[in-house]
């Protein structure tokens, strides 16, 4: 019956939506809404002196008193020698001092064959026929020969000598004496003379030298050579063996030339070389012998006219890093005819360390040595240069900040203040009073640098900005002025305090007003003694002279109604889904060691530090002992709309008044005493499950 | 001309095929609320059963979490007066099948049917509830003990076949179903104890716990993350057919397996007194990097595992006995006992036909899941071939919801053909 019932397609489709339809009601279960009271602890701490007061406030004797100490700084400043230095600028025109050409000689020759063809006639003939036997040879006179050409335009054009010389050397092979010889040399160009010479004499096989000078002489590179005349002495009739090969050689040669001008090959060459010992401006009366650089600059700016590449050199020898003196090797390109060229180069002395003394050349101070060369290197091109070009070097030390300086480093007085500083001991007290059973404050001096000072202490005031009260700390029981003396090296500050009279001062009234500023007033002055033949002082930047006041405190003291204030950083997002909360209590449940009563609040504000809700709670803490914990459980109650409040809030700011257990005999604190702290909470959670 | 209850009832008895009925309640119930046994006829019969049962959880609480959604405190507050050291019973749930029997010449008979399972039985340590429901709060310096606890809940589907013998003093019938879980929870708390300290100053725990939990992402129709099998068989016995009958059923006999359950165990003794800070002025960044989640559950050595798992069904076994007085009253005493958990349920109706439509029957029973309740089932034979019970268990829950514990309401009918 089942099969007949379900072949009706009617019956099957509404089988299969009815389960359909149920399916779907089968709901799912979900966990109900619930409102649960909550009980838990929510965090734990302990308060000791140690997480109270850092290990760098706080001394702690061997019986574990524990005193605060506190040093706050008054000034502290380096020296003004580190201030920026320069040097004059070092410029120097230079022309070029030398310039010189190398050495050149050119040969010319006459044969005997060619003095007979020459003289021509009988003689000449005889002469000529009898080549190779032997003859006498009758005296010839006023023979001349020429031009003999003498081509040096491979190595000049044209060249003007300030100095020089040509050296004529005539080499006679005849058998006969030569005498009565002229010789002369002449520009081709212009047929100029350059110069001539006589040689009343040159034997037969003999060779004879004149110097010709051409100091102030213009030299082309192509000449002519004339023999204006010479005598043949003869053989006085004595027959010698003839060989119409045998010569006259002329050999003409260019030596030391200095020159003023020339186109010419030029050879490797210095051109300039300069020496010079540079002081330091802006010094005032520093003597400094010796600085570090921990900035600065020497600028080169070069302006030249030779038409050549100049190589120049600028050499500092003393001025080192890592024993490598300072040395510059740059270059400049040829100037453009008739024109300069000018290159300007920038080269950083960090780390690089100058004795100032001058070294080598004088021994003084606030100079040093350097040394300028200039170089011409063969190119094996046609240049023309002259001593008229001229290399002008421009030499700066510039924006010279030294790190370290050696020396005398000066008598200047400074007069500082009144001057308040920040006092961060008693940031955190706002209101009361607490009478500490002793009080001690020192001044002390730390100096880190080679250089002795006086301070004259004149006035030394705490304030309170908040409250408006100030009180004059009286001075007595310490030098006026202090006296410090300059460190040994840099590694080791001289460094002393002095202490304020405490039993003739007012320290515990100038405490007692919680100050947040201290005001003070000095002169400062360095080098008293004004020792300015004292060369031996250095100084580095980075030490300093600090002026301090040492404040130690025995927390041993009397606190009525002392108000104590301190902000934590809060993040609400730290309580994980806040919103089921809808009421309850907070309990503070403290063991405590401190001789202390106490209240408490927290105040929770925002980020403009505005109050948002304040957890007054109920009781007080009761005073403990070091060998009692006192036991107190505070309570709070809240709402929703104080909870959301608190949501609001960034900061925590826990307010204290405390108060010793007696108002007449001071209490004392050791270093294991504390407070433990459990913060609880019994609230309402409505647990939704929407 | 075609009735058209014949094809209405079929789909009204769909209705009542998603909750858990056990074909071998058929022929106690037909005997007992209408004097009859088909033997000689097909039937499909189904049954619709919503149950909740408590010991000690009253009603308002119960209507408060099923059907508001939201307990209030007020009510909660009734449950923390409880004896914390004492046990308390919870089960809960909806059962239903649809069942065809066949009517063949000769003694056999098959059986061909599908049902849904969505129960979930609990015995707790009152402790552990009155924690869950009020909070610890109220329980300040007083140690709650939260085990030994156990809480088992299944969602499934099944589909069976089965064999029915059947002659003129027994009948005899076994089926076998494949189930389909969708949904699985269990909780077993060994002896476990929660201290809370006067003003919270610390919790002291002592944890010994498991907890399993299938996925729940797809609906329940749908999801299939375990996989099982199941036996019911039952036994009828009439010594002749105006006489007394006794009928012993074991039903949802069997297992289910999963390939992946998510399971979180702890087992620590643990002291809890918040979160330490090195130093209270610099509160922000202490608590952000003390009080987050993997912090506390390091705390608390929370482990976690994705394994897989068989677990057994929640077998029940039933004995009914009815015992007809006379022509218009029958007595019905059962007893029933969820395997391995919970106490024995008795129960005893006093059915009175009225009329060839109508009966009535008032009950009650007492143990089980729960303490004493009553109720009234009316049954109907509006004609030859349909059959309607309903068991309406409901009635202390709307009239004295805060002073009783339990309720429930049975929807059952049968096809002859």
């Amino acid at each position: 019956m089942i099969i007949k019932f379900l072949n009706n397609r009617n019956h099957i489709v509404s089988l299969l939506l009815l389960v359909l339809i149920l399916s779907s009601c089968r709901r799912e279960f979900e966990r109900p809404t619930l409102e649960n009271e909550i009980l838990t602890p929510i965090l734990t701490t302990k308060l000791t002196i140690n997480e109270i007061v850092p290990d760098s406030l706080r001394n702690t004797a061997n019986d574990g008193f524990v005193s605060l100490v506190y040093r706050n700084s008054l000034y502290s400043a380096a020296l003004s020698s580190f201030q920026e230095l320069e040097t004059r600028e070092f410029n120097q025109t230079a022309k070029l001092q030398s310039l010189a050409l190398s050495p050149r000689s050119a040969i010319r020759s006459i044969s005997l064959g060619q003095v007979a063809e020459a003289e021509g006639g009988v003689i000449g003939q005889l002469i000529i026929n009898s080549n190779g036997n032997t003859s006498p040879i009758p005296p010839l006179a006023n023979l001349s020969y020429g031009p003999l050409a003498v081509d040096g335009s491979a190595f000049f054009e044209t060249v003007t000598l300030d100095s020089g010389y040509m050296d004529v050397t005539i080499e006679n092979q005849f058998p006969s004496d030569l005498s009565n010889i002229n010789f002369e040399i002449r520009n081709e160009n212009d047929n100029s003379l350059v110069g001539s010479e006589v040689f009343s004499l040159v034997p037969a096989n003999d060779i004879q030298t004149k110097s010709i000078d051409l100091a102030g002489k213009t030299v082309d590179g192509n000449l002519l050579g004339n023999i204006l005349n010479f005598n043949v002495d003869g053989t006085g009739g004595n027959p010698v063996l003839i060989d119409t090969n045998d010569q006259i050689i002329v050999t003409i040669t260019v030596r030391d030339m200095k020159v003023n001008s020339a186109t010419a090959i030029f050879p490797a060459q210095d051109v300039i070389s300069l020496e010079d010992t540079n002081a330091m401006e802006n010094v005032g009366d520093l003597k400094l012998t010796k600085a570090t650089a921990k900035t600065g600059f020497v600028t080169v700016r070069v302006v030249s006219t030779v038409e050549d590449t100049m190589f120049f050199n600028y050499f500092i020898p003393e001025g080192k890093k890592n024993d490598v003196p300072f040395e510059i090797n740059e270059r400049i390109n040829p100037a453009p005819v008739g024109g300069s060229i000018t290159k300007e180069f920038n080269f950083p002395v960090d780390g690089y360390t100058f004795d100032l003394t001058g070294f080598p050349i004088i021994n003084h101070y606030n100079a040093f040595y350097s040394e300028l060369t200039g170089r011409i290197d063969s190119t094996g091109r046609l240049v023309n240069l002259s001593l008229d070009d001229s290399l002008l070097v421009y030499v700066k030390l510039s924006q010279f900040v030294p790190e370290y300086v050696e020396g005398y480093l000066g008598n200047n007085s400074i007069s500082i203040g009144p001057e308040a500083v920040s006092l961060e001991l008693f940031k955190n007290f706002k209101a009361g009073s607490i009478d500490f059973e002793e009080v001690k404050i020192s001044i002390g001096v730390n100096n880190g640098n080679g250089v002795p000072f006086n301070v004259d202490l004149q006035s030394l005031e705490a304030l309170n900005t908040k409250t408006n009260e100030q009180v004059a700390i009286n001075l007595t029981g310490i030098d006026n002025p202090l006296i410090i003396q300059e460190a040994s090296d840099i590694f080791s500050p001289w460094e002393n305090t002095w202490q304020l009279d405490e039993t003739s001062g007012n320290l515990n009234d100038a405490l007692n007003i919680f100050p947040n500023r201290l005001s003070v007033a000095m002169n400062v002055t360095s080098n008293p003694a004004n020792d300015s033949f004292n060369l031996t002082q250095f100084a580095v930047d980075s030490n300093k002279l600090d002026a301090f006041a040492d404040i130690e405190v025995p927390l041993s003291f009397i606190a009525d109604r002392l108000k104590l204030s301190d902000t934590s950083s809060f993040d609400p997002r730290s309580i994980k889904k806040p919103e089921g909360i809808l009421d309850g209590v907070f309990y503070l449940t403290i063991e405590n060691t401190f001789p202390l009563h106490a209240t408490i609040e927290m105040e929770f504000i925002d980020g403009n530090d505005n109050p948002l809700e304040t957890a007054i709670f109920d009781e007080q803490i009761t005073a403990g002992s070091q060998s009692r914990a006192s036991t107190s459980t505070l309570e709070w109650a809240f709402n929703r709309e104080q909870l959301n409040r608190i949501l609001k809030s960034s900061a925590i700011v826990f307010n204290i008044e405390a108060n010793t257990e007696s108002l007449s005999e001071y209490s004392k604190i050791y270093s294991d005493q504390g407070i433990s702290l459990t913060l609880s909470s019994r609230f309402n959670y409505l647990f939704d499950n929407e | 001309m075609n009735n058209p209850l014949k094809y209405f009832i079929p789909s009204l008895l769909m209705l009542f095929a998603f909750s858990a009925f056990s074909q071998g309640d058929k022929w106690w119930n037909e005997y007992h609320y209408f004097g009859s046994k088909s033997t000689n006829k097909s039937s499909l019969w189904g049954s619709f059963d919503y149950q909740l049962k408590s010991n000690r959880l009253s009603n308002k609480i119960l209507n408060e979490a099923i059907f508001d959604g939201r307990i209030m405190k007020e009510t909660a507050d009734q449950f923390s007066s409880e004896n914390s050291n004492s046990t308390t019973y919870l089960s809960g749930g909806i059962m239903g099948d649809l069942w065809f029997r066949t009517n063949r010449k000769g003694a056999w008979n098959f059986l061909f049917g599908f049902g849904a399972n969505d129960m979930l039985y609990s015995s707790l340590k009152t402790g552990l509830g009155q924690i869950y429901l009020n909070g610890n709060g109220p329980y300040e310096d007083q140690e709650l003990q939260l085990g030994p606890s156990r809480l088992n809940y299944l969602s499934y589907q099944s589909l069976g076949f089965g064999l029915e013998y059947t002659n003129e003093k027994f009948t005899w019938g076994v089926s076998t179903q494949l189930i389909k879980t969708s949904r699985y929870q269990e909780l077993r708390m060994n002896s476990s104890t929660f201290y809370t300290a006067p003003n919270g100053a610390y919790l002291d725990t002592s944890l010994d716990f498991e907890y399993y939990s299938s996925a729940s992402s797809q609906p329940k129709s749908s999801a299939w993350y375990g996989t099982g099998a199941s036996v019911n068989t039952y036994f009828v016995y009439q010594n002749k057919p105006d006489g007394a009958m006794l009928s012993v059923q074991l039903s949802d006999v069997g297992f289910t397996t999963f390939k992946g359950v998510n399971g979180y165990a702890i087992t620590k003794d643990s002291l809890f007194s918040g979160v330490e800070i090195n130093n209270i002025l610099e509160l922000d960044d202490a608590l952000q990097t003390n009080a987050d989640l993997d912090s506390i559950e390091a705390i608390l050595g929370l482990t976690t595992s994705h394994n897989s798992r068989s677990i057994a069904l929640p077998g029940r076994l039933r004995i009914d006995f009815v015992h007809p007085i006379n022509e218009k009253l029958s007595l019905a005493i059962s007893a029933r006992q969820a395997l391995f958990l919970g106490l024995p349920e008795f129960r005893l109706g006093m059915n009175f036909i009225a009329s060839r439509f109508i009966a009535f029957e008032p009950h009650l029973s007492f143990a089980g899941f729960s303490r004493f309740d009553y109720g009234l089932a009316v049954s109907s034979n509006p004609a030859d071939f349909l059959q309607i019970i309903i068991k309406y268990d409901l009635i202390e829950s709307q009239l004295n919801a805060s002073n009783s514990t339990s309720q429930a309401l049975y929807l059952g009918g049968q096809l002859l053909f």
